[in-house]
């Protein structure tokens, strides 16, 4: 099966500091659930960006959709960027937006007819709890909602492959298990699934899951993915 | 104040704020241009067009000075000349100006009372050639026939009225074209704060696969509405002056109104000066947007 993403010695440095990535090598396949894991500042969020095509690597190869990003014509990447759904770190919700307005977005950019977007909303806002809130300003929105909303957002194209970056950083235990759970329904429907975190406890909800650990800009275990964590400390799990 | 179905999906749908079209200074800037565009354009066509039409009227004519102080031999020579000139097909409106007619004349550089009998004028016989050939078919009988007739031929006076014709035409369409990049800069300058306005927005909807033609065409259709406000407001405002002047100068002179004076390919250049104003902003603006966003992956 030829993987979805394909990482060879990949470097990545922001302008002329120190390389953030060094030497990251690993494979994504289809359908797989992948847990981005280490420390604040360890580079999941910079690894991500690579993958939802916000940067090229400055070294080494990453392949997406079978193309190398390094090298592919710019004019490609919006058709690309839509097969993939983003839940941003700080949400990156549009403010002048309502949330319905918010969810539609993609699709509206995919020119998806009015129609099929009003029906397709409302059910992902109902999927998320927030129809009620399908009015509101993202402003004016709870973190936890503001959350939702931005996975909500994420989800709505149907996208072969969803990044989350710290998507529970903002919610209560009980909601961080709920929406993992809608990431694992999104994942046993097809898509592929990255979702980066610090907080350990999560993994041992998703027990099919792949974990890759970064520590410094580098793969902790150069084998690649790991089956399974070797331990999250027991004062961590939920 | 555009029906939605006829606005990109971009406004339709809000990707990017809205912005009242007459917020900021933009809409204020391009009336400002176009109306200077148009009211030097109009001035300098229509000064051009009168200094053209003078010379049009004159540039046919010559005049046949014959130098005798005799003045027997001054109407026989009058005489074989007029004889001469009349032959011709091709040469009209000859007239033989009299005493009267050449002491008026004389008598700003002599002073009037000075020209007396004793003071020996020239003769001279005002007439308007066809053509070039025949000017030259003229000159050539009367120097072979009447000794010390001389002719003047005006177009090499007005050569340098012809010239100052074009000078105005052109100057006026050089000063339309330059307030026009004026504006274009200002277009510029106005799109780059709007993308800066909307950095954030624009970079999120590039991230969830918007192509750069949503923000383009987003841009070039808010530039085209404000343009046009504008230049229809500034077009206006010069229609108005030029009334306004119209109506001053026919106190004065009936002959002088602007309107009036501005030929047909005037009223071209005028009318064409918003239709610019408003396509130069839409290409400015698009070519702007897409530099910038070109820049970010
Ligand atoms: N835009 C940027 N410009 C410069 N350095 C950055 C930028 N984004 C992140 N970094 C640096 O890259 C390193 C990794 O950051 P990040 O990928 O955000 O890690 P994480 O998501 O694991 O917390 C950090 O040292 C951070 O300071
Ligand atoms: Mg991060």
């Amino acid at each position: 099966m030829a993987p979805l993403a394909r990482f060879e010695n990949v470097g990545l440095r922001y302008g002329t500091d120190a390389e953030v990535l060094r030497d990251i090598g690993f494979r994504l396949d289809p359908g797989s659930f992948m847990f981005l894991i280490g420390a604040s500042g360890a580079g999941k969020t910079s690894l991500l960006k690579l993958l939802y095509l916000n940067r090229r690597p400055t070294r080494g190869r990453v392949t997406l959709f079978g193309e190398d990003i390094g090298r592919v014509e710019r004019a490609r990447l919006p058709a690309m960027r839509r097969r993939i759904g983003v839940v941003f770190q700080d949400f990156r919700l549009v403010d002048h937006l309502t949330s319905f307005d918010n969810v539609a977005l993609p699709l509206r950019i995919a020119g998806v007819p009015e129609e099929e977007v009003r029906a397709d909303v409302e059910e992902m806002l109902d999927w998320v709890g927030l129809t009620k809130r399908a009015h509101a300003r993202p402003r004016t929105l709870s973190g936890g909602e503001q959350q939702r909303l931005a996975i909500a957002r994420a989800v709505i194209g149907r996208p072969e492959l969803l990044l989350a970056d710290e998507p529970t950083g903002n919610v209560d235990p009980k909601m961080a298990e709920r929406l993992l759970r809608l990431f694992q329904e999104m994942n046993r429907l097809g898509t592929t699934v990255v979702v980066a975190t610090h907080a350990m406890h999560l993994l041992p909800h998703v027990p099919a899951a792949k974990v890759l650990r970064l520590e410094r800009g580098e793969m902790k275990d150069p084998t690649g993915t790991i089956r399974h964590p070797p331990g999250a400390p027991a004062g961590t799990r939920a | 104040m555009i029906p939605e179905r006829y606005q990109p999906r971009a406004e339709r749908f809000h990707f990017l704020p809205r912005e009242k079209v007459t917020g900021g200074t933009l809409p204020w800037i391009v009336a400002l241009m176009v109306l200077l565009a148009v009211l030097g354009l109009a001035a300098g066509v229509s000064l051009a067009s009168g200094v053209w039409s003078m010379g049009a009227g004159l540039e046919s004519g010559f005049t046949v000075q014959i130098v005798e102080p005799n003045p027997d031999l001054k109407a026989d020579k009058v005489a074989a000349v007029t004889a001469i000139l009349e032959d011709d097909t091709e040469i009209s409106g000859i007239r033989v100006l009299s005493d009267a007619d050449l002491t008026a004349l004389v008598e700003p550089w002599l002073g009037t009372g000075n020209v007396g009998e004793d003071l020996p004028l020239p003769a001279m016989i005002d007439a308007e050639a066809a053509n070039d050939r025949a000017l030259a078919r003229v000159r050539q009988q009367l120097d072979a026939s009447v000794e010390s007739a001389r002719i003047d031929d005006h177009a090499r006076w007005l050569a340098p009225i012809g010239k100052l014709a074009w000078v105005l035409a052109i100057s006026a369409l050089t000063a339309a074209l330059l307030v026009l990049a004026a504006m274009a800069a200002i277009v510029v300058l106005s799109v780059r704060a709007g993308l800066g306005r909307h950095a954030e927005t624009i970079n999120v909807l590039h991230l969830i696969g918007a192509e750069d033609s949503v923000i383009t065409h987003l841009f070039e259709y808010r530039f085209a509405v404000t343009a046009a406000l504008g230049a229809a407001v500034g077009f206006l405002i010069a229609m108005a002056l030029f009334l306004i002047i119209d109506g001053l100068l026919a106190g004065v002179s009936s002959g002088l109104a602007a309107l009036a004076g501005l030929p047909w390919w005037g009223w071209i250049l005028v009318l064409l000066v918003p239709v610019i104003a408003v396509l130069l902003s839409v290409i400015t603006a698009r070519i702007t947007v897409e530099r910038a966003l070109k820049k970010a992956l």
